[in-house]
């Protein structure tokens, strides 16, 4: 071990609880800059097209069904809380209010 | 040139006032293996070579043995620094007898676990082959243990704080009017006995 290493080595020894919070990661620089794991996440399975359907595209576009197939890839199937409370404030904003279903 | 094989010394200058680049010229015609803690970086002669903290002790080590002159720049972090010169001086006494010297640069901003184990090298390094040289630009600032052990003082350009140099029985005044005949650069060198000097390197 080089010197640093030792002395950075019992500094740990001493005081494991002031070690660094976040872990070193898969940087080889020792995590100096890592890469958030969700932006890592594949896409969600099936064609855009089955998206097209999907209860949060509802203005029925390709390009909204891709947005949705890779949210589901990150957030998995978007059945969140907080997708609702999303989706549920933009429709009233636009104006569907009460009538919203 | 300042003889340092007689014993620990301290070598006391102001800013600008030579005292690192006499040291470094002088170590440099030494027979002696030396490590410089370098804590300002200074530049240093071409025979030494450069080290720090991504080297292992076991290389530092190994030149010393060789009789290499080793300029170790320590980490401009403070806290650092510190550490490194704590851990280094510590496993100079691993049970191998050296002979080399040991210099700290600005030895006044060390303290803790670095003074400490520079006071052990004060008190017990000449018995396992250390010489210790301690450069400080202000006597006031090192460690009374450090200034009691040390057999010679290099004086340069000081503010001469008379006080202090009464305590370690220095003639300031003497050395004073000295160095003012010597003019820049020039040293004293005072090793209980007499006063030397004012000489240049």
């Amino acid at each position: 071990m080089s010197i640093n290493d030792e002395i950075m080595g019992t500094d740990e020894q001493i005081a494991p609880e002031t070690a660094a919070a976040t872990p070193a990661g898969d940087a080889p620089n020792g995590g100096r800059f890592r890469i958030p794991e969700f932006l890592k996440a594949k896409t969600g399975e099936g064609s855009i097209e089955s998206y097209l359907d999907h209860p949060l595209n509802f203005v029925k576009s390709k390009a909204l069904a891709q947005i949705i197939r890779g949210l589901t890839g990150m957030f998995g199937a978007l059945n969140y809380a907080i997708i609702d409370i999303v989706m549920g404030s933009l429709n009233f904003v636009k104006g569907k209010g009460a009538n919203a279903q | 040139m300042i003889d340092f094989q007689g014993g620990h010394t301290t070598v006391i200058g102001l800013t600008r006032s030579g005292k690192t680049y006499a040291t470094k010229k002088s170590l440099e015609k030494s027979g002696k293996a030396v490590l410089f803690f370098n804590t300002q970086h200074e530049d240093m002669p071409r025979s030494f070579v450069e080290a720090d903290g991504d080297n292992h002790y076991a290389q530092l080590n190994k030149a010393l043995k060789a009789k290499k002159k080793i300029n170790f720049l320590p980490d401009t972090d403070t806290t650092i620094a510190q550490k490194q010169l704590a851990y280094i001086v510590n496993k100079l006494y691993d049970g191998s007898k050296h002979d080399m010297i040991l210099v700290v640069d600005e030895i006044h901003l060390f303290e803790k676990e670095a003074l400490k184990n520079c006071i052990r090298v004060a008190t017990t390094g000449l018995r396992f082959g250390i010489t210790g040289v301690w450069i400080s630009q202000r006597p006031a600032n090192v460690d009374n243990t450090l200034m009691s052990q040390s057999n010679q003082f290099v004086i340069f350009e000081t503010n001469m704080e008379s006080n202090y140099f009464k305590t370690y029985g220095i003639p300031h005044e003497d050395i004073r009017q000295r160095l003012e005949q010597g003019g820049k650069y020039s040293y004293c060198t005072y090793n209980f006995k007499d006063v030397q000097g004012p000489d240049k390197v």
